[in-house]
């Protein structure tokens, strides 16, 4: 039986390696860098399935592991950084009114939508924050599972077997042990 | 609905990349129309992955981009790689080593950074973005036949959408294998 690699203990594994590493201070701060340290959770991803897999993995299952890597980091950054926050003995109410007040310093239009922030509460902000790293860190996710499927695996692919060659009755493709066409050898 | 076919992939990263790049230049010119609120929203939602400072970032209309100058050279160097791809215009290296090609790539980026924080060459946002759009284009390079690989797996499994996680690579895949 040829193994095909976990998806989801792969991407599980690095999307809480990685969303960790993005909740602890100054660490976290390397996501200012187009978002480092999702894309290294879904080349991590890819990087364990390519590991752990008998044959060529697919693109398609490579952006499925980043994208499940970049979602798992999301509630694992948030946990960890509320975390330090309380373990570093900080105010996270005084905390939140700075970094508003520095944004409405930093931005000619930002004194309006800093008072919409405020009336708007911390909670939601927080919640607001997650649904935004959820659509970004599976994107920044899947472009890092794609990057590491390109970059790690080598393995010269084999041909698609035509319908009913090479397939078990149970399904999925057996490689030519299980009877299907000779490797390709370009 | 259908999957795009491989033939389009660099289309649709082109379409793609030109709706994030309008996104980045677009709190300047909402905020000078008078529309604070949808700046703030925008730059809001490019925190997570720049710091923002805007000392560090291009200004348009007196405002600065939500993004510094260094991620808007990445992002403005994908962009340029999807659009040549969609024009037919490919780089071969991108395709036959992905890993040294991305590498060197990255050169330029760590350079500025290693020799601006020494104080030895100009730390001007300029700098910082054309060293950055060099890895943005390399990405993007990267990421063209990654996803027309894609496509071509999901223009394959389209009647068995599972099969495209369970099946080994095949032929349609080999764009970046052997190398």
């Amino acid at each position: 039986m040829q193994r095909r690699g976990n998806l989801l203990t792969s991407s599980l594994a690095s999307g809480f390696i990685f969303g960790f590493l993005s909740g602890v201070p100054f660490v976290g701060a390397l996501n200012c860098a187009c978002c480092s340290l999702i894309l290294g959770a879904g080349v991590l991803t890819s990087y364990l399935l390519v590991k752990g897999s008998d044959v060529p993995i697919t693109f398609g299952r490579a952006a499925a592991g980043g994208l499940l890597s970049g979602l798992v980091a999301v509630p694992v950054m948030l946990v960890t950084w509320l975390a330090f926050s309380v373990i570093m003995g900080g105010d996270l109410q005084a905390e939140f009114d700075q970094a508003i007040d520095q944004a409405a310093q930093m931005y000619p239009e930002a004194q309006q939508a800093a008072q919409i922030v405020r009336d708007f509460g911390m909670v939601l902000i927080l919640l607001i924050t997650a649904g935004m790293c959820f659509i970004l860190y599976s994107i920044f996710g899947t472009v890092g599972g794609l990057l590491g499927r390109a970059i790690f695996e080598r393995r010269t692919a084999q041909p698609v077997p035509a319908p009913g060659v090479g397939a078990p009755p149970g399904g999925g493709w057996q490689g030519p042990e299980g009877g299907g066409p000779p490797v390709n050898p370009s | 609905m259908t999957a795009p076919s491989p033939r389009h992939a660099a289309l649709l990263l082109a379409l793609l990349g030109v709706l994030w790049c309008a996104l980045i230049v677009a709190p300047p010119f909402l905020a000078s129309a008078g529309l604070d609120a949808g700046a703030a929203m925008v730059r809001f939602l490019f925190a997570p992955v720049c710091h923002q400072i805007p000392e560090r970032s291009f200004h348009i209309l007196g405002s600065p981009l939500p993004v510094c100058a260094r991620c808007a050279g990445i992002y403005g160097g994908a962009l340029l790689a999807f659009i040549l791809a969609a024009a037919g215009v490919r780089a071969r290296a991108a395709i036959r080593g992905t890993a040294s090609f991305l590498a060197a790539a990255a050169v330029p980026s760590l350079a500025t950074w290693i020799l601006a924080g020494a104080g030895l060459i100009s730390d001007a946002a300029v700098v910082r973005a054309v060293a950055g759009a060099v890895l943005g284009a390399a990405v993007g390079a990267c990421l063209v036949p990654a996803l027309e690989a894609l496509c071509a797996e999901i223009a394959l499994h389209r009647s068995s959408p599972r099969a495209l996680l369970n099946r080994p690579a095949g032929p349609s895949q080999s764009l970046t294998t052997g190398g």
